[in-house]
């Protein structure tokens, strides 16, 4: 595989111009097309990898192209690996990105573990990567990369240093991703989903952007601490099929001597599961049921900066997974006055019995500029998050806004 | 759960403030009358040729990086040059942005470091305030957005029509923002924007020769921070000119408000993160027909700028220790300076406290809307404010206040001068200067029940949530209780309100004024509940020559709260009056 000295590429390869700059073919036989922004001056073609990870390369974070890394077994299915230091996984309930499937690895050094951590995200060691590769579909009730288009794939490198980010676009032709430092837009038009026809900009985020969502700032900390946000227990406490019927991530971690420090699994925190595909009934058979269900969307969608150590500590809304509702209602934003980001007729963030009065639910519910919530990672609305949520507040009863 | 002392069955204060202060309509605000719209040209922006003259330098530790490229200055391109640039930004880079206007699609951003290794001292430096324009309508938030960096400089360009704040920097020591322009061109949309400049949660910050004009809250807004300069700026047709919320230290001096909502807002506000402001000097400004519309967002905070009754000249709410001297201040519709404690913002001060919340309490507001808060440190009264040696003038017929604020003052005013026409014979309806003083009359006044021992009633309001408090359970992973500090809440010494002397205005009457009295007499309480002057006026015509004055002195003083001044430090540069301005005139003042 060529390996293209970083100083000669052509800055047309790195730099991501509007949509509409570069030619790009339109899939004619769906209705679907998304239009990157790399062009590049070379014919790539997809290679069956059998190398080993370069995890040298990992560390030093430097490679132009994905594939330098040697990460996946083909240069163009970043959801496929041949390494016995990587395991796929999911999350028990998703952060909301505009319906784009994520495929996610962790590749953990030979003889490193991940140690347990209860609440928190697992600790990694040094010379762990995680990948997370966005890719949009066609119809959302079509997924698997066959049917899909790549968009991105992000990497988190655990240095001894800390953590970093490193971004990489994929190509028009799906065939290499190349580093991006500033992301850009990808228009995606006509998505089906159900019966809706979608379109919009979706936005790969710039380098600097990361830290924004994956900050932990402890109290009194000078500067915030750059952490994954997926690879929590609550989240990994559920089942994935690795080929042989389902069995729980955080057990296979453990006996693949990925992660080491799990305790009694019925101990382990557990996120209430959340999809796409969850008829109401699924989730608001009980109160219970409904406000733990609740409580996982917010704290996956939100609780990253909606918490005391998070980018939104100040803010009277609070979406922190480990302080349950009952009891802590106005802690949460339940009957409290927004300081900012008011928007007419939604006169507190949430009022409970009233979701359409509740500024939690128009926030996240629209995408009118500099209202809508969350800040940074999507472009359309959650339908169905939207609704769990509509649902949980009109459920609720008490307290009682003046 | 153990019995509460009780609070001996006297009726609960609640301030039902009918006539002279408002109860709150959080919903709505502002008036929909007409404006004075400030006769300031419209200055052309849109014709600017983009442009490209930079020399870049590879000097470790003081790189200059050139932003765009002469063979491309698309926009595209110039947006992506600057966010890779920031993306290996090293400590010392100064970014130098082309000369046109070029519309970014995404908000700039920077947090402080590059994988993981602290980045500071950054600048950001275009060709002109006139001559740069970044143009971030397509960026669905903020123009610009730098956290936790220190020692930064934002100098010569101009941010237009963000959708939410135009340059936020948050988090950071050191920043210094220049000849710098945030604009919306559109009057009085409530679209436009929040914040023009925004530094928040800083420390040292100077904002000098700037430009700030059609936000929708404040053109120049600083939070939460402290070791402040704001001179020499320029703020029109925004809802608040020059804001300064919950900092310390803070001198604004130099500046121009003019065709604002408001012209200079020093507010602290009770936000509830333990950050509260007290020390500003606002001198030497010139604060020009702030007639406005408030076009504010509405919102239901009590602290909000939508609150701002337009035509208003100065405003300070709830902060002490301010300084207002050697302003002009002129042509304001409302009135020119305004002083009051929160109480006029947001009744719930005085509320009740609620004695039976039992085991339902999911946070100290159960007790009280404001409890958290003034465990906090945050005091909703102002304390030595000190307002001299400002020239104020209304011109004819400027005179017509408005302000759901303060609708019930004015309607107050209106009636008193449609009964005694000689009375304002300086023919504005609402005091020049205007002070609630309802928050030091509860100060001063011991609470009549004896339980007390004489506290006085704010003391007694909050000696009643303390109370409340330490029988609750402290809340899980909530709030620590904190009991109030009740010495906020007492007596005010003589000369700790309000002062005002040698305030000027041209062969005509200044009329300085307090809503309430500020000492308790015989008939400035009934059932409980405070009476303004001008309600007393229903039973005691005679009083109706005091209301415009200040015939008990409650403003004045022999000698009044003096500032000090500013110092913004910045690597091995300061600015401000001891320093860089040391010859000023301003700061002789």
């Amino acid at each position: 595989m060529k390996h293209i000295n970083a100083l000669v590429l052509p800055l047309t390869v790195l730099l991501l111009s509007a949509c509409g700059g570069s030619s790009d073919k339109e899939k004619t036989d769906t209705a679907f097309t998304s239009k990157t922004y790399i062009t590049e001056q070379e014919e790539l073609t997809c290679t069956d990898s059998s190398q080993p990870v370069n995890w040298e390369k990992v560390l030093e974070a430097k490679a132009t192209k994905l594939s330098e890394y040697n990460l996946f077994s083909n240069t163009c299915d970043p959801s496929q690996t041949d390494s016995a230091q990587a395991l796929p996984y999911d999350l028990s309930v998703m952060l909301f990105t505009d319906y784009a499937s994520k495929y996610r690895f962790v590749f953990i050094p030979e003889g490193e573990t991940a140690t347990f951590v209860a609440t928190e995200a697992l600790e990694f060691p040094t010379g762990t990567v995680i990948t997370k590769t966005f890719a949009m579909p066609a119809d959302t009730a079509k997924r698997g990369l066959q049917e899909e288009k790549l968009i991105e794939t992000r990497l988190l490198i655990k240095r001894d240093t800390g953590w970093i980010a490193r971004n990489y676009v994929w190509n028009q032709s799906g065939t290499e991703a190349f580093r991006s430092l500033s992301g850009g837009p990808v228009t995606v038009k006509n998505l089906k989903h159900g019966v809706d026809k979608l379109s919009f900009t979706y936005s790969v985020p710039s380098e600097q952007q990361c830290l924004t969502c994956h900050q932990f700032k402890e109290k009194g900390a000078d500067k915030p601490e750059f952490r994954p946000l997926g690879p929590k227990a609550r989240f990994l406490n559920s089942d994935y099929d690795y080929g042989h019927g389902p069995k729980n991530q955080l057990t296979k971690w453990f006996e693949e001597g990925m992660l080491t420090g799990l305790p009694e699994i019925s101990t382990v925190q557990k996120a209430t599961p959340f999809n796409d595909d969850m008829l109401p009934s699924a989730y608001n058979g009980t109160q219970e049921l409904l406000t733990a269900t609740a409580k996982s969307w917010l704290d996956i969608n939100c609780g990253h900066c909606h918490r005391h150590e998070g980018q939104a500590s100040n803010t009277a809304f609070r979406a922190d997974f480990n302080i349950p509702w009952d009891g802590n209602e106005a802690w949460h934003g339940a009957c409290q006055v927004p300081i900012s980001g008011a928007a007419a007729g939604s006169s507190k963030i949430i009022v409970p019995g009233n979701a359409d009065t509740s500024l939690l639910y128009n926030r996240m519910h629209s995408t009118d500029s500099g209202l809508s919530m969350p800040s940074l990672g999507r472009a359309i609305i959650h339908v169905e998050g939207s609704a769990l949520i509509k649902t949980w507040i009109n459920s609720l009863s008490r307290p009682t806004c003046e | 759960m153990q019995k509460i002392h009780s609070f001996g069955r006297t009726k609960p204060i609640v301030m039902a403030m009918t006539m002279a202060v408002a109860a709150i309509a959080l919903t709505a605000c502002g008036g929909s009358s007409s404006s004075k719209s400030s006769s300031e040209e419209k200055p052309n922006f849109t014709d600017v040729a983009k442009a490209f003259d930079c020399e870049p330098s590879s000097t470790q530790g003081k790189r200059v990086i050139c932003i765009g490229s002469a063979d491309d200055l698309s926009d595209a391109n110039v947006q992506n040059s600057l966010t890779e640039a920031l993306a290996m930004a090293e400590t010392g880079d100064t970014f130098v942005l082309p000369q046109g206007r070029y519309n970014f699609k995404n908000t700039i951003e920077f947090n402080g470091a590059v994988d993981g290794v602290e980045v500071s001292n950054l600048t950001f430096r275009g060709a002109g305030m006139k001559k740069t324009i970044i143009d971030t309508n397509g960026a669905s938030a903020d123009g610009f957005l730098i956290n936790d960096t220190n020692n930064l400089v934002f100098e010569d360009f101009g941010i237009y029509e963000s959708n939410n704040n135009a340059l936020k920097v948050k988090g950071s020591d050191g920043v210094i923002i220049r000849r710098l322009a945030t604009v919306w061109e559109t009057d009085f949309k409530s679209t436009n924007g929040a914040y023009g400049v925004y530094p928040v949660e800083c420390k040292n910050i100077l904002i000098e020769d700037s430009f700030v004009q059609g936000s929708a809250d404040a053109g120049i807004y600083v939070g939460q921070s402290e070791d402040i300069v704001v001179r020499n700026n320029i703020a029109i047709k925004n809802v608040a000119g020059i804001e300064i919320e919950n900092s310390k230290r803070a001198d604004v001096y130099g500046n121009t408000a003019k065709g604002n909502t408001g012209g200079i807002l020093i507010f602290d506000l009770p936000i509830g993160n333990g950050i509260y402001g007290a020390g500003v000097r606002v001198f030497d400004n010139e604060v020009i027909a702030n007639n406005a519309p408030n076009f504010a967002n509405k919102s239901a905070f009590a602290g909000g700028v939508h609150i701002v009754p337009p035509g208003t000249g100065v405003i300070v709410l709830s902060t002490s220790d301010v300084e207002i001297y050697n302003n002009i201040i002129k042509d304001h519709q409302t009135t020119s300076i305004a002083v009051s404690s929160y109480i006029l913002a947001d009744e719930n001060v005085v509320a009740t406290p609620k004695e039976d919340v039992g085991d339902g309490v999911n946070s100290y507001g159960d007790i009280h809307p404001l409890a958290t808060t003034f465990m906090d440190g945050w005091s909703p009264l102002v304390r030595n404010i000190n307002i001299h040696d400002n020239t104020i003038s209304v011109a004819d017929g400027i005179d017509n206040p408005e302000g759901e604020l303060i609708s019930e003052i004015i309607a107050g005013y209106k009636t008193l001068h449609s009964l005694y026409p000689d009375i304002a014979n300086g023919k504005v309806t609402v005091p020049h200067i205007l002070y609630d003083g309802v928050g030091e009359l509860l100060a001063n006044t011991p609470h009549p029940d004896p339980v007390f021992g004489g506290a006085s009633i704010m003391q007694a309001l909050v000696l009643g949530i303390n109370q409340i408090a330490t029988s609750v359970a402290t809340l899980p992973d909530t709030e620590m209780f904190t009991p109030i500090d009740v010495s906020l809440f007492g007596a005010y010494p003589p000369e700790g309100g309000v002062c005002q002397s040698k305030n000027g205005i041209d062969n005509r009457t200044l009329f300085a004024a307090s809503v309430f009295e500020t000492q308790p007499t015989q008939n400035n309480f009934k059932d409980g509940e405070p009476l303004s002057k001008l309600e007393q006026l229903q039973s005691d015509f005679s009083f109706a020559w005091s209301i415009m004055d200040d015939p008990s002195g409650v403003m004045s003083c022999a000698s009044g709260y003096t500032g000090s001044p500013a110092t913004v430090t910045f690597g091995d540069n300061k600015y401000g009056c001891l320093e860089d301005d040391l010859e000023n005139d301003s700061c002789a003042l």
